[in-house]
């Protein structure tokens, strides 16, 4: 074999030997699975934990998914932990045996991923004087800490020696009278506190660090990481959750799939629950008129909007005449539904409030019940003994029944299947069921979710998140939903107008106070989609109708862009499915994601998208520091590159055309030698503003459902910001458009 | 008028009248207005009323909750806000507007509000929202202003107590905590917990109040943990020792404590003795302690190093080395922890400068029985250096022969001790140990040089036999290698004894006289070598042999019996060449021109030859007048040294002398010039110089020269 020949193979095995194992190196997607462990004995459902309430939101905004587990349990394999970055424990170590985890924790950190305690093993006497010291030491000593075994429960005499503001005195600064602590210390090069304190007269080696970040993790003091006052119902970050979350599970590789952002915009979804539907208006001039509070809502809400969709989901209940519906309400339903900018939606058949309460299928619970139902199922065997709202059941769970209606014994396919057939028989043609809203508690049992999902449609609610001046902290933001045993249930981004007036008991006016939230969750983060979720009973009194209408006009000052309720749920479906491949330097292939079409890069002031490099990108967008990519939906796998750049102060230059943003949908997106294509839909008016090369005129030629072409011309000046709107057509009509460049402006 | 008619004007009158008072008055009008939910009529109404001046809270509060309905938070707020300051001692308004500040969402004017509020009329509950309104707010120094109006003002709970402390003393105010701690155990003496006794003893014990402390701690100090910790440090700050050192004493006795807890209090029992100077309570304290039953060895030899240490500190040397000479011998420990003793008892006996015990201790050891060899080694090592510091020679030779013959060695120790042995000349000692590390080893051990060493050039009978034994024991090489160390130490008879064929191996001849000579030739016993060469000369039969002796002769600078040997072997191979030129250039260098020319000529005739025998072929040509038959023979001779690399004086010489010979004159006194620029001193040099300068004609050159000038150009 002649040597020339031999060399003809050299690339072949040069790919062999260097570039296929990096090649299957890369093929790896990036872990985006915290572990919670968590305390099954004290929180028998996760949304009690702290890690649900508190950390699952932050976690959820830097791109992860939060994986259950229970710490009583037998603790996975590596081989289960294959997409796991880290472990996240929480208020959940304070075992009575730990070295199973300690041996299982030491395992886990030397195959790489990062564990993160928020407290430590117990408290007072149990570090002092507990039993398996030397493990916990050793446990500590992995993490890269140093534990004194010491335990100060009075903190008068301690001061603080060091803080750092951007990992504490996030929402409160760390002060007064100081929680007792463990007293711990960094090991020198594996680590770095935020806080440090010191006993007064002490000497620097008596230092005890509070929150710290490791090279294995990170650990925040117990009860270092936030204030919570019950009495005021107060609760302040002291630790930022964003940041010491990004430093201690090593994120800054990971793009983040975005749920609040679409083609560059903030995404806007509204959602009626039934609720109310029947409830006689009292507001003039249709008071004392017989009319429903779900006409008010539809002629002075839905009617008045039709830029911005609503997904209105009756209960099945409140119009099937054989419970407590009438042919007026189903009429009603009927013209809600006709609405083109209307999504079909339901909210259960008998209006579950405890859904706990059915998880066992045994009906007969319900006995003690039926007497306190209008049209029970069957005869009330025994009246339960009802004082006033006073019974345990009552004092238990806040509910006098368990659900609004009892027509029929609770059947779990009725409420699913049977609700959702029913609303479907009142639809237009073309219109199917889209989304279940959960009521009452909104905490369906996994057997119920499935139920959902088997049926075809998507689901929400729950999470109520509040981020204003009454509750003014991170920590009053929901995650994304829920996932349990392997069913995803999607919250609601913010809180309805029941939770506003303390459940629909005064200040009716109080949900206007949602704007700020929606500001409050725009910045400085962009950490939820505006979302204006509301029940038919807004309809009933002047002051909520005024309330919700403000929330709209608000909305509609806003840039955002319109989906409906359906489809925010599913860009949160493919948050939890998404799957991210590092392709290389800045270099990412995103794939699995299903309706999720943003990416965002934080801190990214000097990064953009190189979009002749990339795949399946429509656009990029600069906003708070942050990089948001616009995918492309209709290219399944998309590839993003990313390039470095001196300047951060204006849009990146466009060797190929981009969008900024949009108030539609884009996709489809192809370029030509000065032309592009693309499709787009959405509600309202289509504005949108495209980064292109060069100055110059372009002209533009839409063709619409109808056949008919629309051109017009517009004038790019010399910043390359192209600019139009196409006009308002039928909610979600398919526009193709061309975009030709001209000339070159003059 | 009739009857009737004024009934008729009555009832007219009394319509009239009730119409009047029963027509509703604009306020009431608004209010039945705003309950029928007319709000936007309900608002005008009242909107016109307080335009009119009527600003009661009849109007004013349905007004600003119609300003809310319609979202208008501010106005509703400045409404009342307006109301509130005009009547600042209305109670039931200043609430309101609490209320509509928290509907707004305005914390703080709420709390603003709140603080008028308990001005105005102070209120339990209203001083217990600002507590905690505070406490969220971080403002401490307020919090405590309101608590401490709870606690004088109102039944104050527990709770409220025990925020007052913790707030005062995060503040400072250390002192006004256990104040007010001791307060909630009089007021609430079952809500003073076990964590607001041990804040109180905290406070106290920071505050230097031991006594109030000791007394909180009555029946807690058993308790073990940080109560324990806490009832000592009082104990020790109110100095009472006595009582400090009794309750320890009841602890350590006490069955149910934990071994380890025991140790703890053990450390702080003994430190805090010495920071007293209790020394010999100390000691005694400490001895105690290692008499305990239930020490496992790792907490008795923690016990046993304090001991060892009070009682240096306390100067009881004596007892010291008593206790370590006692723990040395004892047998239950390991050898670790036996050396660890042996160590200190060593260091304290060479402190205390005791050398005769030290050495006696030393020897006692090495005697012992249960100490391993490891550890004789150790304490050997010591000792030898103990005793060549001290200049024991003759101790010094003792125990090294003590080390060699009681212990087992590795190879490295002893050539390590056959080391010191040299060094202390105790040749006996290392030949043993060489010999015995040299066993077994091939020959080119470094262990069998060191004993041949040893032995000397002329090894006696026994290491003789000692060499012969192994050239019996081995085959090969090693064989070969062990003659070579016989024949090395003039053993020449036990070699030939021992067989020819070996002989020859080792690269001698098989020749007994050859192997005779060669032996002579290496122990330069030359007399006798000449005369054995002489007599084989005569006798040699063959060529070869006779190149043998010619060689050997060469070798030792045999001349004269080289050229016997040449001259015979020329009568037994006439053509040998190199034979023909070694015999040649002899016959010029004798001047025999004739034989050297015969010579040289037949050698030159079938070899190219090297430049000295071309030269001397040459130079009888020329004498002979035969140029040019010499010059090919000259020009070989240049051709030949152009070629070296090295040209010394003599070729540089000849090469000149060749260049004149072939008629190169000006060639020729250039290598010349060259020559005696180098050699400038060389008088045959000048000599030839300044033949060729004369026989070439420059006779100025010549003369000059001649005339010791130097060179005044061509």
């Amino acid at each position: 074999m002649s040597i020339g020949y031999r060399l003809v193979w050299l690339p072949f095995w040069l790919w062999v030997a260097v570039l296929l194992p990096v090649s299957l190196l890369h093929a790896q997607p990036l872990a985006r699975i915290v572990l919670a462990l968590y305390d099954g004995d004290s929180a028998s459902d996760i949304r009690a934990t702290a890690v649900h309430r508190l950390a699952e939101m932050p976690l959820n905004h830097l791109g992860l998914v939060v994986r259950y587990h229970d710490i009583n349990s037998p603790l996975p394999s590596l081989k289960e932990m294959e997409d796991v970055r880290g472990v996240l424990v929480w208020e959940a170590a304070g075992m009575e045996d730990p070295r199973e985890f300690i041996r299982w924790s030491e395992m886990l950190m030397d195959s790489g991923r990062q564990m993160v305690m928020i407290s430590g093993f117990g408290s007072g006497e149990e570090i002092s004087g507990g039993r398996y010291k030397e493990e916990i030491n050793g446990f500590w000593k992995r993490l890269g800490l140093h534990s004194e075994s010491d335990w100060v429960p009075f903190t008068y005499r301690t001061e603080i020696v060091y803080r750092d503001p951007r990992l504490v005195d996030f929402e409160r600064r760390v002060g007064g009278v100081l929680p007792g602590y463990e007293r711990m210390r960094v090991i020198k090069g594996r680590g770095y506190s935020g806080l440090s304190v010191r006993q007064r007269g002490d000497r620097p080696s008596g230092t005890s660090d509070l929150v710290v970040v490791t090279d294995s993790g990170g650990w925040i003091a117990s009860d270092y990481a936030y204030y919570h006052n019950e009495a005021t119902d107060t609760l302040l970050w002291y630790v930022n959750p964003f940041e010491f979350f990004s430093r201690a599970l090593k994120l800054d590789d990971l793009p983040r799939p975005d749920t609040t952002t679409l083609a560059g915009r903030r995404i806007f979804f509204s959602h009626i629950d039934g609720d109310g539907w029947n409830n006689f208006t009292e507001i003039h001039p249709y008071r004392h008129r017989g009319i429903l509070s779900a006409e008010v809502v539809k002629r002075k809400i839905i009617e008045a909007y039709p830029d911005l969709p609503v997904t209105v989901a009756p209960i099945a209940g409140d119009l099937d005449s054989a419970w407590h519906g009438s042919e007026k309400s189903m009429q009603v339903a009927r013209e809600i539904f006709a609405l083109p900018q209307v999504e079909a939606g339901v909210h259960t058949y008998s209006h579950p409030f405890d859904w706990g309460f059915f998880a066992d299928g045994d009906q007969d619970r319900e006995r003690p019940f039926l007497g306190l139902y209008a049209k029970p199922w069957g005869e009330p065997e025994s009246l339960l003994k009802v004082e006033s709202g006073g019974h345990d059941y009552y004092r238990e769970t806040g509910f006098e029944v368990p659900r609004a209606y009892a027509v029929k014994p609770f059947d779990l396919e009725l409420e699913t299947r049977g609700a959702i057939e029913f609303v479907n028989s009142l639809l237009p043609p073309g219109k199917r069921v889209q989304i279940y809203q959960w009521s009452g508690d909104t905490n369906p049992f996994p057997e119920a979710i499935a139920a959902v999902r088997s049926s075809g449609v998507r689901n929400i609610n729950g999470g109520d998140s509040r981020l204003d001046r009454k509750y003014p902290s991170y920590g009053w933001v929901s995650p994304l939903g829920r996932m349990v045993e392997g069913e995803l249930q999607v919250y609601a981004s913010n809180s309805n107008e029941n939770i506003y007036t303390d459940q629909w008991s005064e200040q009716f006016f109080g949900y206007r106070h949602l704007i700020r939230t929606l500001k409050n969750t725009e910045t400085p983060l962009r950490i939820k989609p505006m979302g204006i979720y509301y029940h038919m009973y807004s309809g009933e009194k002047l002051s909520s109708l005024n309330a919700v209408l403000a929330n709209l006009e608000f909305a509609r000052s806003q840039p955002i862009i319109p989906v409906t309720t359906s489809h925010y749920a599913a860009i949160v479906e493919g948050f939890y499915s998404t799957r991210i491949e590092r392709a290389g330097e800045l270099r990412w292939r995103i794939g699995n994601r299903q309706a999720l079409q943003t990416v965002r890069f934080d801190r990214a002031l000097f990064l953009a998208v190189d979009m002749v490099r990339s795949r399946g990108v429509v656009g990029q967008h600069h906003y708070q520091g942050s990089l948001y990519v616009a995918l492309d939906s209709a290219v399944p796998e998309a590839v993003v590159v990313l390039r470095r750049r001196e300047e951060s102060a204006v849009e990146p230059s466009a060797s190929l055309s981009y969008l900024v943003e949009s108030a539609w949908q884009v996709w489809g997106v192809r370029h030509g030698s000065g032309r592009m294509w693309f499709e787009t839909a959405g509600f309202g008016e289509g504005e949108m503003l495209w980064k292109v090369p060069r100055a110059g005129s372009y002209v533009i030629n839409m063709h619409g459902g109808s056949g008919a072409t629309e051109s017009l011309t517009v004038v790019v000046p010399d910043d390359g910001r192209l600019r139009f709107a196409i006009r308002a057509r039928t909610p979600m009509e398919r526009v193709r458009v061309e975009v030709e460049y001209r000339q070159e402006r003059i | 008028m009739k009857g009737t008619h004024y009934l008729v004007i009555l009832v007219v009158v009394l319509a009239l009248l009730g119409g009047y008072l029963v027509y509703p008055r604009p306020p009431e009008l608004a209010l039945m207005r705003y309950k029928n939910k007319q709000y936007t009529a309900a608002r005008a109404e009242y909107e016109r009323l307080l335009e009119q001046g009527i600003s009661s809270a009849n109007v004013v509060v349905p007004l600003s909750e119609l300003y809310l309905v319609y979202g208008e938070m501010n106005r509703a707020v400045e409404l009342m806000e307006r109301f509130v300051e005009s009547n600042p001692d209305n109670l039931e308004a200043r609430i309101y507007l609490g209320k509509l500040y928290q509907q707004t969402q305005r914390p703080h004017d709420y709390l603003h509000n709140l603080e008028k509020r308990a001005q105005v009329q102070p209120s339990e509950e209203a001083l217990r929202s600002l507590s905690q309104l505070y406490n969220a707010e971080g403002r401490i120094d307020r919090q405590i202003e309101v608590l401490k109006r709870i606690l004088q003002d109102y039944d104050a709970k527990p709770r409220d107590y025990k925020d007052l402390a913790y707030l005062l003393a995060a503040q400072g105010d250390m002192v006004g905590a256990t104040e007010v701690l001791r307060r909630l155990e009089r007021v609430h003496p079952a809500a003073f917990d076990d964590r607001a006794r041990e804040f109180l003893v905290s406070l106290s014990l920071d505050l230097g109040r031991y006594d109030e402390a000791i007394g909180y701690l009555q029946g807690y100090a058993d308790r073990g943990g940080r109560w324990t910790i806490y009832y000592e440090r009082a104990l020790a700050g109110a100095a009472r020792y006595t009582e400090l050192y009794a309750f320890w004493d009841r602890q350590l006795a006490r069955p149910d404590l934990d071994p380890g807890r025991k140790i703890e209090i053990s450390y702080r029992y003994e430190n805090t003795l010495r920071a007293q100077g209790e020394g010999e309570r100390r000691v005694a304290f400490l001895l105690r302690e290692l008499r305990r039953k239930d020490l496992d060895a790792e907490q008795r030899r923690g016990v046993g190093e304090r001991y060892e240490a009070a009682l240096r500190e306390n100067g009881l040397t004596a007892t010291l080395l008593e206790y370590l000479g006692q723990q040395v011998g004892r047998s239950d420990i390991g050898v670790e922890e036996r050396k660890a003793f042996t160590y200190r008892y060593e260091a304290l006996l060479r402190e205390e400068k005791r050398w005769p015990e030290l050495y006696a201790f030393w020897h006692l050891q090495m005697a012992r029985s249960e100490l391993s060899d490891r550890e004789k080694l150790e304490i050997s090592y010591r000792y030898e250096a103990a005793l060549r510091k001290a200049g024991k020679h003759e101790e010094l030779v003792a125990v090294l022969r003590q080390r060699y013959r009681q212990l087992r060695l590795s190879r490295k120790e002893k050539r390590a001790l056959a080391y010191s042995a040299l060094q202390l000349e105790d040749k006996v000692l290392a030949e043993r140990i060489y010999e015995d590390l040299a066993r077994g080893e091939p020959p080119d051990s470094v262990y069998v040089s060191q004993l041949l060493y040893i032995w000397g050039p002329r090894p006696g009978p026994y290491g003789l036999q000692w060499l012969e034994e192994r050239v019996h024991g081995s085959r090969g090489e090693q064989r070969l290698a062990w003659l070579q160390h016989l024949l090395d130490v003039g053993a020449t008879e036990r070699v030939l004894k021992l067989g020819q064929r070996d002989l020859v191996q080792l690269g001698y001849s098989g020749d007994p006289v050859e192997f005779q000579m060669d032996v002579l030739q290496r122990e330069e016993d030359y007399p006798q070598l000449r005369q054995i060469l002489a007599k084989a000369i005569a006798e040699a039969q063959d060529a070869e042999q006779l190149r043998r002796h010619i060689r050997r002769a060469d070798q030792v600078g045999f001349t004269d019996l080289a050229i016997e040997a040449a001259r015979r072997l020329l009568s037994v191979a006439p053509d040998d060449p190199e034979i023909l030129r070694r015999l040649g250039l002899l016959a010029y260098r004798e001047e025999r021109w004739e034989d050297a020319y015969e010579l040289l000529s037949r050698y030159l005739e079938n070899n190219q030859g090297d430049f000295e025998s071309n030269y001397f072929l040459a130079e009888l040509l020329t004498r002979r007048n035969r140029n040019l038959r010499a010059a090919p023979h000259y020009r070989r001779v240049v051709q030949l040294l152009d070629g070296e690399e090295q040209m010394d004086m003599r070729r540089a010489s000849v090469r000149a002398q060749s260049l004149y010979r072939l008629g190169e004159s000006d060639n020729a006194i250039l290598a010349y010039q060259e020559l005696l620029e180098r050699y400038p001193d060389n008088l045959d040099l000048r000599a030839d110089y300044v033949t060729v300068l004369l026989e070439s004609g420059r006779i100025e050159r010549a003369d000059a020269l001649l005339a010791g000038g130097g060179e005044g150009g061509a």
